[in-house]
Parts: structure tokens; sequence; C-alpha cells
């Protein structure tokens, strides 16, 4: 039990309490004496507010030393070492040992160093205990699970060395919180029948612990008590560390490809000879040398001029660094990939321009333009929501008047599975049909239009828009924010019911003009008004096309898959290219030739999992070619060395004390004492912080106070 | 255009070392587009021979130059401007303070080498009345132009004292110099109220002209200071502790209270007090002088004229 400090080296800051002093000395009154024309103006002050103003200052000097002490005391971060919870066990002992596996174990002798320690733990363990051995890296592998008492083979020392010897390196990053769940989990589950002791459970941490491993958001979860953690740390020797930190491809306007890569120099040495190379299809097209300072990184950018329009792979690599792993980053160039959007509109023969025409004519079938407008009808789309490979991207529901509940529930469907629905309200909708159709499952509600007749002298406008939201950003500038002559003369009265549903601008009633809603994977726009120009004049007008063309743009980049993948995670479906039977065929980095894979179930499949770094390529079956090739990298953030101290690790996850070495192990019935390291961490530092602010505060009254 | 021209900041001005050169840059600029006055007449002081024309008053015809040369010549003389003015240059301690670049001491003897300079461009006689060390030191009025160039002189030669006894020279002024003549006292006034009082009604009742200029500068003013500290006298070296925002309104209190009641007192006297700060451009003070001048002449012709005094 006692005080202890997880960094004492911040106790150097004390010197800091000798400032306040030294200012003083400086500053006193009768130091500087200041010689004025004549003094017979200034009223005399009596000896004992004199006096009383030296101790205030000497008060004052106080203050400000006690705010420098809590200030060194916060910074070295206090904690209250408690006794061990418990204090009574005997029976046999349960280890897991952890072993880290990420790629930043690579470097030097660290990871032949991890396996060492951990048969050296399994060394000690006595005859009863049982071990698991597990690796883990942004995953988590048993490679040598405790078994059950009655197999006697599985969960001994024998086993457990031979996991060991298994253990292999992976191409991942480091992530500590599920593999200490994990191996939690595994402690936990080992049950003793009744009336025998219960075991010891010991998690054996062996690793670089890597302070980018434990990200801030986990700090909140530990350890179960009855777990104790002992940490095994790995550190490499200091040397030359570089490492490719980011890789990009950005496309200037001449059409020319600009590949750029980021890189780091983590040691403490000045590098100047160190190489990066950019190989294109296999073939080093340039080399840019580099020199870097400690702890400096720096970009280098190739120029790749293209041949065809057809998709790009290379990589950049590092050379001059011992540490290879990290050295080598992939990037591809696809051609953009246009989505195709269905338009939903029909021919109207009471009106002379519909909402068809204007929907058409806003959305041409352009090279420039993001999508593949396709106009149809609502057959149109049932059959495409049938079809994974002509499932339409965005859908447009304009101006139809068939819509019934049962399609409204398919295009819900369509939306909840990612599909992106901009519906436009018409004048020939119903309101029961509407809700019932897909309005309630979006938490709104429509009683239908404000005004059952139309007046063209009553005009409404938008009287505010959200400039916030993607879809009115462009339109932030002073010429393109005014929307206050566009015209309403009707338009349909939506409740909104759901907080999620979201208002991006109202009329002047304050009705809501559009609407939004993400609903599962998809997102539902609804602008509350009809393309007709009975009802606005908004089709006519100079914002028709850019905010068509921005809503469009917003849904559309939200079902834009990702472009580059990191090792360690598993690809999502959309990054799939299928035939209409839903199979793709796909290859992943460390494959040598192609696997099948269904879209049903591919995000479960083995396929989809990204083990090493490299090139992700998929096509349809049926495809000679590859019709998409993206990037697999590791992560980046595993290259940072930067670790942290095996007492704070053990601060923030164990709630658990070590109570003792195996050696140590009690006999059966035996009552351990607490030693003096078995501790659980409390830590002050913030509380300190929050009472030198209160103390700042009161040095800043008593300051004023003294002057006023 | 000369107001830019001659609004000279002081502390560009006292890096000027001649103060000759000082003065006759500040007073061409204030006196330009003045002309000398053209009008000569009969006094003790010669100027020049003109030959005799019809009219002239036969008393001034030179019969020795006639003897010799056959022709008659009227002697003509420097007109007396009627206006003696004495300057009287406050050396104590106090004057030898200084918030910004300027000191009072050295903003008042610029000052002072103007009022000389620009009194002798109206041919006026200019005297100087200074302490220095033990004694006061008295330089008579004259209008001769290496009169100017004395005073000038001995204004460079003065420095700050420590204590000193301004209001003494005072005394001493009004037992040397004549009746009837113009008094400029440039000092900081910061002297004990009756003493000063009394001198001054004193210079008064001898029928001169008193003009006061108040030299202050604008830390004694606003009492600008934020650390507690402690003051010493310039003058007498008294310690005085002070915590400044506490005092401040009570130093300015006292300090209003001590010049209004000397404000008071020179109203009644008829005496002309006007302050100065040190950071003003110093023709703002050389035409506060140059009119109250004006008026003193017209003032005293007018006099005259009731008495039925002519000029010689």
């Amino acid at each position: 039990m006692g005080l202890s400090f997880l960094a004492p080296l911040f106790f150097g800051g004390l010197a800091l309490l000798a400032a306040p002093y030294i200012i003083h000395q400086i500053r006193r009154p009768e130091r500087e004496p200041i010689r004025f024309s004549s003094v017979m103006f200034i009223p005399n002050i009596s000896k004992e507010v004199i006096e009383r103003r030296r101790i205030q200052h000497i008060l004052l000097m106080l203050l400000r030393m006690l705010l420098f002490l809590l200030l060194a005391l916060a910074f070295a971060r206090p904690y209250w070492k408690t006794a061990a919870a418990v204090t009574e066990t005997g029976g046999p002992a349960l280890h897991a040992i952890l072993i880290d596996t990420s790629y930043s174990m690579g470097r030097g002798e660290l990871f032949a160093d991890a396996k060492e320690m951990a048969s050296e733990i399994v060394a000690k363990t006595s005859d009863r205990d049982r071990v698991a051995v597990m690796t883990f890296a942004r995953g988590q592998k048993v490679l040598a699970p405790f078994g059950s008492s009655e197999d006697t083979e599985a969960g001994g020392a024998v086993a457990a060395k031979e996991a060991i010897g298994r253990a292999s390196l992976t191409e991942e990053g480091t992530d500590y919180l599920p593999a200490l769940q994990e191996a939690q989990n595994l402690l936990t589950a080992q049950t003793v029948p009744p009336g025998q002791l219960e075991p010891r459970r010991i998690l054996h941490v062996i690793s670089d612990f890597q302070k980018s491993g434990m990200p801030a958001s986990q700090a909140g979860w530990k350890l179960a008590s009855s777990i104790e953690l002992d940490l095994a740390p790995v550190t490499p020797e200091p040397g030359r560390n570089l490492s490719l930190m980011d890789i990009g491809i950005k496309e200037s306007t001449d059409g020319a490809l600009r590949v750029l890569g980021k890189v780091k120099n983590w040691s403490g040495d000045t590098v100047t000879d160190a190489q990066v190379a950019l190989i294109v299809g296999g073939v080093e097209t340039g080399v840019n040398p580099l020199s870097l300072n400690p702890g400096n990184a720096t970009q280098t950018s190739f120029v790749l001029n293209r041949n065809g329009d057809g998709p790009l792979e290379g990589y950049l690599e590092l050379r001059g660094d011992t540490f290879a792993l990290d050295n080598r980053r992939y990037f591809t160039w696809n051609p953009p990939r246009r989505k195709p959007l269905l338009v939903l509109a029909d021919e109207r023969g009471d009106q002379p321009y519909p909402a068809r025409t204007f929907l058409s004519r806003a959305l041409p079938d352009s090279a420039g333009l993001p999508w593949i407008p396709q106009m149809g009808a609502l057959p149109d789309l049932i059959a495409a929501l049938d079809d994974p490979a002509t499932r339409p991207g965005i859908v447009v529901v304009g101006d139809i008047d068939a819509l019934d509940p049962g399609a409204g529930q398919r295009m819900m469907d369509y939306v909840e599975k990612g599909g992106q629905l901009l519906v436009v309200m018409s004048d020939r909708m119903n309101a029961d049909v509407i809700n019932a159709a897909f309005l309630e499952r979006a938490g709104l509600r429509t009683d239908g239009p404000a005004y059952p007749d139309i007046d063209p002298s009553r005009a409404e406008t938008l009287s505010w828009v959200d400039l916030d939201h993607p879809v009115f950003v462009p339109f932030r500038g002073a010429n393109y924010n005014d929307f206050s002559t566009i015209r309403f003369t009707n338009h349909w009265v939506f409740k909104v019911e759901d907080p999620a549903v979201r208002v991006v601008a109202r009329f002047d009633d304050e009705a809501p003009a559009i609407l939004e809603r993400t609903i599962g994977s998809g997102r539902l726009v609804v602008w509350a008004f009809a393309l007709s120009l009975d009802w606005t004049n908004l089709p006519k007008h100079p914002r028709f096309v850019p905010l068509l063309h921005e809503t469009l743009a917003y849904l559309g980049d939200s079902t834009k898959a990702a472009s580059a993948w990191e090792v360690g995670r598993r690809l999502t479906v959309d990054a799939l290219a299928v035939n209409a039977a839903g199979d793709s065929t796909v290859q992943v980095p460390g494959q040598d030739t192609p696997a099948g894979a269904r879209l049903a179930d591919f995000e479960h499949d083995d396929v989809s999992y990204l083990a090493h770094a490299g090139f992700f390529r998929t096509r349809a079956p049926e495809d000679e070619t590859w019709r998409h090739v993206d990037p697999v990298n590791l992560e980046a953030i595993e290259s940072d060395p930067i670790s942290i101290a095996p007492e704070e690790f053990m601060l923030k996850m164990a709630a658990a004390p070590r109570i003792a070495q195996p050696e140590d192990a009690p006999s059966p019935g035996e009552t351990v004492e607490p030693a003096a390291e078995n501790t659980i961490g409390a830590e002050y530092g913030r509380l300190i912080i929050a009472f030198g602010f209160a103390l700042l505060l009161l040095e800043s009254w008593y300051m004023s106070s003294l002057r006023g | 255009m000369m107001g830019t021209l001659h609004s000279i900041d002081p502390a560009e001005l006292a890096k000027v070392s001649d103060l000759h050169l000082l003065a006759r840059t500040v007073v061409d600029g204030i006196m330009g587009g003045m002309h000398r006055s053209p009008h000569s007449g009969s006094s003790i002081e010669f100027a020049q021979y003109r030959p005799y024309a019809q009219g002239d008053d036969p008393r001034y015809i030179d019969w020795v130059l006639y003897a010799r040369t056959d022709r008659l010549h009227v002697k003509q003389y420097e007109d007396e401007t009627s206006l003696r003015c004495t300057l009287v240059f406050d050396c104590s301690a106090s004057m030898d303070y200084a918030s910004s670049a300027v000191t009072k001491f050295h903003y008042a003897r610029m000052l002072l080498a103007c009022l000389a300079t620009v009194l002798h461009h109206q041919r006026d006689s200019t005297g100087l009345v200074a302490q220095r060390g033990e004694s006061i030191g008295y330089v008579p009025p004259r209008s001769r132009a290496s009169h100017l160039r004395r005073i000038l002189v001995d204004l460079d030669n003065l420095k700050p004292l420590g204590a000193s006894d301004a209001t003494g020279a005072l005394k001493y002024l009004g037992d040397v110099i004549q009746p009837r003549g113009m008094v400029v006292l440039v000092s900081d006034l910061l002297h004990p109220l009756d003493e000063m009082i009394a001198h001054l009604k004193s210079i008064r009742a001898r029928r001169h002209d008193v003009i006061v200029f108040q030299i202050s500068d604008p830390a004694e003013q606003s009492f600008p200071f934020d650390k507690t500290v402690t003051f010493v006298d310039a003058e007498s070296g008294a310690e005085q502790y002070a915590v400044p925002d506490t005092v401040r309104e009570a130093y300015l209190a006292n300090r209003r209270e001590h010049f209004d009641a000397l404000r008071r007192e020179c109203l009644a006297s008829e005496i002309d007090l006007a302050e100065f700060t040190t950071n003003e451009p110093l023709d703002r003070a050389l035409h506060h002088f140059l009119h109250h001048r004006a008026h003193a002449l017209m003032t005293a012709s007018m006099k005259n004229a009731r008495a039925g005094v002519g000029a010689r």
C-alpha cells in the first residue's frame, strides 16, 4: 500500500518552485524605487498597511509555488497502491500466454526474444499448472488451449512449448483490447469442480507494448479482478528505422498521375543515403534519393504517365532500411466508375412539362457526370432490385402514379441494404399510400398538401436552409446562397416523428422542405414539393440543376466503396464485382490463384480476410480481365515505435494485482499476503489538475483583490 | 502646411545639441510670414545715418558729419520696443524627471531658447535668471545680437540641481530688475504654494507682466504606474511607499487641488499661467507666448496713450 508515481521524472519540474520566489524577489517594491519629481501629492501609507501587504505578497508567492508543485505532481501521475483483493488461493494456476505477432515485432530479434520469454514462463510453471498460448496482432489466434481436466495433453507444458514454436509473425497491426478480452474469456471459462480450490489465473503478455495499439478510447475496459496480469516487454535495439507511412495517387488536369509517398525516420540518426523507388507493373520507373533528420518525415513524389485508360497497379519501395516489412506501400489507379442511376417518373398527358421532363433534362447521360442515368417506371425498379448485377446505386422517385405499399416496402428494403433513394413528392400522390408505403418506416408522416388548390399569388420561399449540410455546402458563397427567388405555391406538410430525421431546409411556415434519414446502411432524401410548374418555379430556376446534382452526389458518395484496404481487416461486399448470379472471382494478397466468392456470404468468408499486403483483384467469373484492383497495405501506425510503460499499461488494463511470481506459488491452503507491488492503481493526475485550476482561479482573484 | 513644418516632436528636437540651431529651427517655422518691424526711431542705440529730408527733426542732424562731408545726415537709432523680458528658469531637481525621452528640464531649456530667439527677432530686450549652484545667475535684459548668443550659452551650461530654491530666484528677481517689464517663469511649480504665490504677487506688484509656463510630465498628470513601488522625491530624497492603483485617485485629487489653487491666485493677480507637457510640440507654447506678448504691447500702448506719454 502507498503512493506511487507513473512518471516520477516530472518531479524534476519542482525546480520551477524557485520561479515564483525569484520573480517576487526581483519585483519586490523596495528593490526598485522609482525616482519621481515630487512625492508631495502621494498620500502616506501607514506602516501597518505596508506590513500587511508584505505578508499578502508572501502568501501570493506561496500560492504560486503551490501551483507549480501541483503541476509537477500532476505530471508525475500519482496513483494509490492498495492491497490485493485476492488473499487466499492455493490450487493449480492457469497461465495464458499472449504473444504479440504484429509486424513491428519483426524488428531485429524481438520475436525470437518474445518466444524465448514465453518458453521461460512455461518452464517455470509447476506440473499442476495449465498453460494456454495465444498470439495476437489485429486479430487473435489460440495456438494451445487449456483443454479440459480429462485431456491431460492439452494445457500441458509440452503442448505450450510446441505452440510457441509454431507461433509466427503476421503483417497486421496491434490491437490489445480484443486480445485481452479473448484471453480473459479463455481464463474465466476454466471452471473448477465444487470443493476444489479456485486456481490462480495469470495472463502473461509478451509484447513491444506499442502505444498505437491501445487508443485512449479503450481505456474504459479492464481485466476481471480475478486475473493477474504479468507483463513481459521486449525492446528493440536502437538503430536505423525508416518507414513508408503513406501513399497517395492524384490525377492532374493534364491527365498525368502523381504518386506521392510519405517517409518517416523514426530513429535518432540522420539518414542521407535512403532511396524511394516507384515500381509500376513490375517495372522500376523512377528512384528518388532521400535525406532525413531524426524524427522527421518527408514527402516524395513521382509523375506517372498513363498508357491507355485501364487500371494501373504498382508500389513504392523504400531502400536503405534494414527492417523491410514497412518499406513498401501499394497503390492502384482505377478509372472512375459511374454509378447506375434509375429515375422513376411517368409521362403525363395532363401536363406539358411533367417532372419526368425536368429530371431527364437535368440528368443527361454524360461522361462528365458520376452516374449513368436511366429513365424508368416502377416495374423497372422492382426488376432491377431483384437483380444484383443491375441493382442501381441511386434511385430517384419523381412522379409515379402506381406507387403501392408493397413497392414502397421493397424500396425501403433496398435502402436498408445500402441503397440511396431520393423521393420527390408529386401532386398525384396519396398521403395514406405514401405513409404506409415508406414514410412511416422512415419515422415520417404526411397529412397531404398544405393547400387544396393552386393559388399563384400565394408564394412561399425556402426561409431556412442548412448550409452546413453537404448538399448545401457548395451554395455557401455569397453569390449562391440566396434561395429567396424560388417560389412555392404549394407543398406537402410533413411531421417528423423520429429525431433521426434531419431537416435540411424549411418553408416560410416552418414546414420541412427537404428531409433526410439514414436507414440501415442506406439513405433516404425527401423533397416535400412536386416538380411541377403549378407548384414551384424551381425546375426553371438556375438553382435546380446544381441542387439536384449535389443531392445525387451526396447520395452517391455515401455508397462509395473503400478504395484502400489494410492488412488485418475484412473486405466488404461493395468491393466485389459480381455477375447476375451474385458470383465473383477474387484474388487477395498472398493467394496464388484466384478464388470464387459469393456476394451473399462474402463478408464472412475466409477469402475476405486480408492477411498480407499486396493487391486485391475482383471480376465477374466470366470476365477475362480484372474489373477492379485495390491496394492492400500495412497499418502505417504500426511502424510507430513509441511504446507505453508497462506500469501505465497495467494501470489502464489491469484491475487485478500481480500478486506473486510463479516460483512463489503457494501450497494448497496457504494464505498469500499481498506483497508491496501487489497493487491496484487509481490515478490522481486529473484530480490534481482540477484542484490546480481551482487554485489558479483563487490566485487570480487574490491578485486582483491586492491590486484593487 | 505651417503646422506640419514646425510641429516637431520634442523627443526629436532633444537630439539637437546646438541650442542656437534648435531654437532657430523652431522659431523660423513659427515666425515664417512675420516680418521684422521696419520702424526705426530714436533711442540710445545708434542704428544708421540717413540723408536729411524735409520734415526731419533738425535735432537729429549730425553736425559733426556735416562739418566733415558738407552734407546733412540725420542719425537713426534702434527703436526700443518698450518690452524688457526676463526669463526665469527653474533648475530644481524635480525638473530633471522624465517618463519618456525628454526631461522637463530639457523641455524647459528648449522652450527658453526658443523664447529668447523669438524675443530677439522682435528686437525685445531679453534677460535670464536661473539658479547656478549656490548662487543665482542673472543676465540683464539686452537686445543686441550678441546678447542672444550669451543667453543661449548660459542656458546650455545650466544643469538641474539637487534641492533648489526656485522661489528664491523669483525673490532675487524682484530685487534686481526694473519695473514694468515682462517676466516669464518656466517651472514645474512643484513648490510650496504660499511661497510661490507670494513671490509671483510681489513681482506683479512691481507692474511686471508675468507669464508662467508650467512644465509637466505626462506621468505626473496620469500617474500611470501599476506596480507597488517606493517613490523617491527627486529634490528631498524622501521615500514614499505606494500602491499606485490604491493611491492614484488621491494623488490626482491632491495635484488638482494644488494647481487649481495656484491658478485661482494667478487669475486674481492677472498672471498668465499655462500648462504644457513634455510630449507637446514647442510651437504651442511659443504661440501662446506671442499671443500674450502682442496683448501686453497693445495694453501698454493704450495705457501710455491714456497717460499722454509719447515716444522719443
